[in-house]
């Protein structure tokens, strides 16, 4: 005797197969998808550095940080990677674009790094040269991205006078994620066997910015952005 | 003989239906995916026609944001060019490769100079999320359009600056940009171009005509220096052989343009 498929379950294929024509005729698209699964970090961003000088608890510490740098630190000019992560000056901002194919960040002074996060590998060795941000790809677990960066120029690691000098060799692994409504967090191993004793490993956590709403590139003749206890726009010279 | 559906069944049925609705709208219920999925793609790398034309072999076509502006008579007298005409046609390469070294130090073109370089390693991504539409470019070029609602800023919290404050706003695939603040002074970094106050106020009509081909109706109106709007139309393929933006950088970069494609030259 064969088998007879019983009056309820053909029902119920029934309507998952209608679910299914459903879904499937009104659904989005699989890129649509992928996106609806991705963290939302919309916003602009700044060290927990920066934003204590902003808020004047810090801003002794950051003066006297601020006084260290190079004298032409601020020169329009992008400031790379890591330093674009790192920066405790209040007009040093980012934005993370999240997409399917790849996490963009955009910094005020410039500075722009590509994740890619769709399985593509590294270029080959012969492909490679270096950059001020290096070639970086990633992939998420979960809520978390994970990035993965080789081929930085070589030269110090922060443009501080006692910052360690890299190869261009070094190898930076990166996990972001956001802790909560305000705040990311970059956990930052740096792996450097022709340079460095150990690895040297970092934490920084970012704080969302809402007293400015888009991003405006640092600009050394028309600068209006200053910083008092909040960042504001200056009246026109 | 039909099968009773009866309330026990019908029951599961509709726990069944309930069921997987749920688990199909939890993954896509945020209102910002619902925004995306509605989004056309414009992923991919993109260059302008004029560079992809050099980079075939072909003569440059007469890049449009370097013709002959509407200008007053007063705007005339004391910008328009001494040169003729911009670069182009089939030495036009050379031309430009004479101006080069002094525009390619590192230095981004700014908007609307980025819409139409046409040099070939001046390559752009377009990332389209809910809240912008980011161009970046090789040159370190960098668009927001944001397409969320929100207005310029207000007048007293403008300043110029080389891309200008862009909004847009979708009509159906195409993104409509509007552009102000932009820093008064030549149009692109290459000589012999347009020169534009800073009231100059940019309209973009940008979206895809094909899947390698995108287009930008461009409108610059100046009310300090044309008699009407400029009307411009731009167009951009796709690039293929090449995966990822690669800044144009002055000590390292191995990008150059041989027999029509984009290659990485050896080391030094």
């Amino acid at each position: 005797m064969s088998a007879k498929i019983r009056p309820g379950a053909r029902a119920a294929a029934l309507s998952l197969a209608l679910c299914a024509a459903t879904a499937g005729a009104t659904g989005p698209s699989p890129r649509a998808r992928l996106f609806a699964r991705l963290p939302d970090w919309t916003g602009l961003w700044q060290t927990e550095a920066a934003a204590q000088a902003v808020s004047g608890a810090g801003a002794d510490r950051a003066a006297q940080g601020a006084s260290s740098l190079p004298a032409n630190y601020k020169k329009c000019r992008p400031t790379g990677f890591p330093t674009v992560m790192n920066v405790p000056l209040s007009d040093f901002m980012f934005e993370l674009l999240v997409t399917p194919e790849q996490t963009l960040l955009v910094s005020t002074d410039g500075t722009v790094r590509h994740i890619y996060t769709d399985g593509r590998p590294h270029p080959k060795p012969e492909d490679l040269w270096p950059t001020p941000t290096g070639d970086s790809i990633g992939h998420w677990e979960g809520a978390t991205l994970i990035v993965d960066t080789i081929a930085r120029e070589p030269g110090p690691i922060y443009p501080f006078p006692d910052s360690p000098v890299l190869s261009a060799k070094a190898h930076f692994t990166e996990r972001i994620r956001r802790v909560d409504g305000e705040t990311l967090e970059d956990a930052m191993l740096i792996e450097d066997p022709a340079q460095l004793p150990r690895p040297l490993s970092s934490t920084i956590r970012y704080t969302r910015i809402h007293d400015v709403d888009r991003l405006i590139s640092i600009d050394c003749e028309h600068d209006r952005n200053t910083v008092g206890d909040h960042h504001e726009i200056a009246p026109p010279r | 003989m039909t099968p009773a559906i009866t309330p026990m069944l019908r029951a599961v049925l509709s726990l069944l239906i309930l069921l997987m609705s749920a688990a199909t709208g939890a993954s896509e219920s945020s209102a910002r995916a619902d925004i995306f999925s509605k989004l056309p793609d414009w992923t991919g790398i993109w260059v302008s026609e004029g560079a992809m034309a050099v980079l075939a072999g072909k003569p440059l076509p007469q890049p449009k944001l370097w013709g002959k502006p509407p200008y007053t008579a007063e705007a005339a007298k004391r910008y328009a060019s001494a040169r003729p005409t911009a670069p182009h046609g089939k030495d036009a390469l050379e031309e430009l490769q004479r101006v080069l070294p002094d525009v390619k130090v590192c230095k981004s073109s700014g908007f609307p100079a980025i819409m139409e370089a046409p040099v070939p390693d001046y390559l752009f991504e377009l990332l389209v999320t809910p809240e912008q539409v980011l161009l970046t470019a090789t040159d370190g070029t960098v668009r927001h359009i944001y397409t969320d609602a929100r207005a310029h800023p207000p007048a007293e919290q403008l300043w110029p600056t080389a891309a200008g404050d862009s909004i847009g706003h979708w009509e159906g695939a195409t993104l409509v940009i509007d552009t102000i603040a932009r820093e008064a002074g030549a149009i692109t970094p290459f000589p012999g171009g347009a020169n534009l106050s800073d009231q100059a106020h940019f309209t973009e009509r940008l979206r895809r005509t094909g899947v390698d081909e995108l287009e930008d109706r461009l409108t610059i109106e100046d009310p300090q220096r044309f008699t009407r709007p400029w009307q411009l139309t731009l167009h951009y393929v796709r690039v293929h052989d090449i995966n990822r933006l690669v800044p144009v950088g002055c000590e390292h970069d191995r990008n150059p343009e041989v027999g029509g494609k984009f290659i990485i030259v050896p080391p030094r």
